[in-house]
């Protein structure tokens, strides 16, 4: 953690800009924004304007053309391949709109891929991700596959996937956008309560205003720029 | 012990029954090139070495493996055959001598039937151990003679017939022109047997030395000597000892006769040498179906990593390094190339076992000298295809991999 700002995921002066050809658009133009442990964040922004670009530079799925991305403290870019994929397992977690779960694998396998993939023993994977399954009430869905399941229940498995390695800061793209009233009211309280309860951090980009209304603080995407507000 | 977490993952991407059949059958249709591609190589390779070997065990059963001659044909005598004796006594692999005489006569059936065929008289006990004629006369009597099976067919005698043998060696034309064959020897034949390839069954009569002799009308002359081999002994390096020993006698030693020692097969080198380049050319264009099929596995794993674009995004979001993912595509080449190495020589196994035991293919005998063909499965050939078409699997996996890693994750988890 950066003890100086206090944040566990901080993105500086981050610009970005995609071309093709002689057009290019330039979709952020020296973003800025942090989460400190334990805050909601959320970012709000019409469709194209670059939220989900963020969350992506953020996650260091992307590379910002400049500017900078630490996590805990440290520039995410600035070490190797390998050492930003631990860094992606160990500190961070995603929540993408459409779930993004591994149709191939059980409700179980999904959650328990972040420990598989770090090394841990396939037993001590399962029982954890057994833990984090009845936390969000989706034990029952255990052994089925994604297909087999609602979209809520995707959602609240992609959650528990997400918290598995306990990430320093989870990063949750539309995380209701594709789903009813119903089951956005659960996935919306479950992220409040992991975020009061265990001192989780989330950045969440949204277009739901009930969701952004929640969170710790507001931000805006205007202009390619970060704004927050209220 | 749980299989790597990149095979899992490898093997659930090919044969997960939650997606459609798809990838299942294109990963079937790579197993299915490769075990052709294997299968034709191994039975190829089969069947050229099962007729290779016929052909060389038919001529090694009659024939003494190396052979010692007078360049220019000339004869060699009864201080030749003491020469070759000791000289082979001391060169290392060679066991035991045995002379010949041959040379071109006219057998004639009890119902009037008449062929010419070649007679090799040989030493019966000299023949002990150096080539299999003793043992088809095991039980009959060794004044007799022993008729190539189709030979005596044509001849229309069977074992316990007399015919006549007449030689050409000392015919002599009278002034009217008609050949007067002066040597007519009446025999008994002793045995009918088949002496391995069509030529000799259709025109080789063996007899004892002494009969051989009566009839050629020569003294103890030989056309050749044979020399019999070890166990393990390479019949060419054994020949070429023997003949550096018998140049060695005649300059120094003053021998009066210049002879040579020859590996037997040697004498049939261009039929082998033409057979082992027939053999590698139809490897190099039945290897072409394997090269087709490991293309196929190569754009079979790209559709798998197309198919899973987005969950390559998705596990690098996870934490998967770009080296999980080159493992994750290895393990899927080298599984499938695996299943089609195992299938095609179990194909393979089970194609020459078939043809061996239950469908035999015959030949025409006086084309390709022997009447049935058979595969000799080859068990290190089949552990090296299988070991080279798994390493070529998993280097074909590698471009569809390389490929897969080089899209961003970002946008590899947008794709839909």
């Amino acid at each position: 953690m950066n003890r100086g700002s206090g944040m566990v995921l901080e993105g500086i002066d981050i610009r970005k800009t995609y071309g093709q050809g002689d057009t290019t658009l330039e979709i952020l133009r020296g973003a800025s924004i942090g989460v400190r442990q334990g805050e909601v964040v959320s970012v709000s922004g019409p469709s194209g304007s670059g939220k989900s670009t963020l969350l992506h530079i953020l996650g260091i799925l992307d590379r910002p053309d400049e500017g900078s991305v630490r996590i805990g403290g440290v520039d995410a870019w600035k070490g190797s391949e390998r050492a930003r994929a631990r860094l992606r397992n160990r500190s961070l977690g995603f929540v993408f709109q459409f779930h993004h779960l591994l149709e191939e694998f059980t409700i179980t396998e999904n959650v328990a891929m972040p420990l598989l993939l770090a090394g841990e023993s396939r037993r001590t994977a399962t029982d954890r991700a057994g833990e984090l399954l009845r936390q969000v009430e989706m034990d029952h869905r255990a052994g089925h596959f994604p297909s087999q399941v609602s979209g809520g229940e995707r959602q609240r498995t992609a959650l528990a996937r997400a918290l598995i390695r306990e990430p320093d800061v989870v990063l949750a793209d539309e995380p209701t956008g594709n789903l009813d009233a119903a089951a956005s009211g659960r996935v919306e309280k479950m992220i409040l309560d992991l975020a009061d309860m265990r001192g989780q951090a989330f950045i969440l980009a949204t277009h739901s205003r009930e969701l952004a209304s929640r969170a710790h603080r507001r931000t805006f995407l205007r202009d390619g720029l970060v704004v927050e507000e209220g | 012990m749980p299989a790597p977490l990149a095979l899992r993952v490898g093997m659930r991407q090919l044969f997960s029954p939650s997606h459609s059949g798809f990838i299942r059958t294109v990963s079937a249709l790579s197993v299915l090139g490769l075990a052709i591609g294997v299968a034709a190589l191994l039975i190829l390779n089969a069947f050229m070495s099962g007729f290779t070997g016929s052909i060389m065990r038919s001529l090694n059963r009659v024939n003494p493996p190396v052979v010692v001659r007078a360049p220019g044909g000339y004869a060699l005598d009864e201080g030749d055959l003491a020469l070759v004796d000791s000289l082979a006594a001391r060169t290392a692999g060679l066991d035991g001598v045995s002379p010949r005489s041959t040379g071109t006569v006219i057998l004639a059936g009890a119902g009037g039937s008449v062929a010419g065929a070649e007679l090799w008289a040989v030493s019966w006990m000299g023949e002990e151990g150096i080539t299999r004629l003793p043992d088809m006369m095991e039980g009959r009597s060794r004044e007799g003679v022993l008729l190539g099976r189709d030979l005596a067919g044509r001849l229309q005698v069977e074992e316990g017939d007399e015919v006549r043998l007449a030689s050409t060696e000392t015919a002599e034309v009278s002034g009217m022109g008609t050949a007067v064959l002066d040597t007519i020897v009446h025999a008994e034949v002793a045995a009918v047997a088949d002496l391995g390839i069509e030529d000799y069954n259709a025109g080789v009569v063996v007899a004892d030395m002494a009969a051989g002799r009566g009839l050629f009308g020569a003294g103890a002359e030989y056309s050749s000597i044979g020399v019999g081999t070890g166990a393990g002994t390479d019949p060419v390096e054994a020949a070429a000892g023997l003949s550096t020993a018998l140049r060695s006698a005649y300059v120094e030693a003053r021998h009066p006769t210049y002879m040579e020692a020859e590996a037997f097969l040697q004498q049939h080198s261009n039929l082998f040498a033409a057979l082992g380049l027939e053999r590698l050319a139809m490897t190099v264009v039945l290897a072409l179906i394997s090269v087709v099929a490991l293309l196929n596995l190569s754009s079979a794993l790209a559709m798998v990593s197309l198919e899973h674009r987005r969950d390559l995004g998705v596990l690098r979001a996870m934490g998967a390094s770009p080296a999980f993912l080159l493992r994750t595509s290895l393990s899927q080449g080298g599984f499938i190339g695996l299943c089609g190495a195992l299938a095609g020589t179990g194909f393979a196994f089970a194609v020459i076992y078939t043809v061996n035991n239950w469908l035999p293919i015959r030949l025409e005998g006086s084309v390709y000298w022997i009447e049935v063909l058979s595969g000799r499965f080859q068990p290190l050939l089949a552990l090296a295809l299988a070991a080279a078409t798994l390493a070529a699997s998993m280097l074909a996996s590698v471009i569809p991999a390389l490929s897969a890693l080089s899209i961003s994750p970002s946008e590899a988890v947008r794709y839909e």
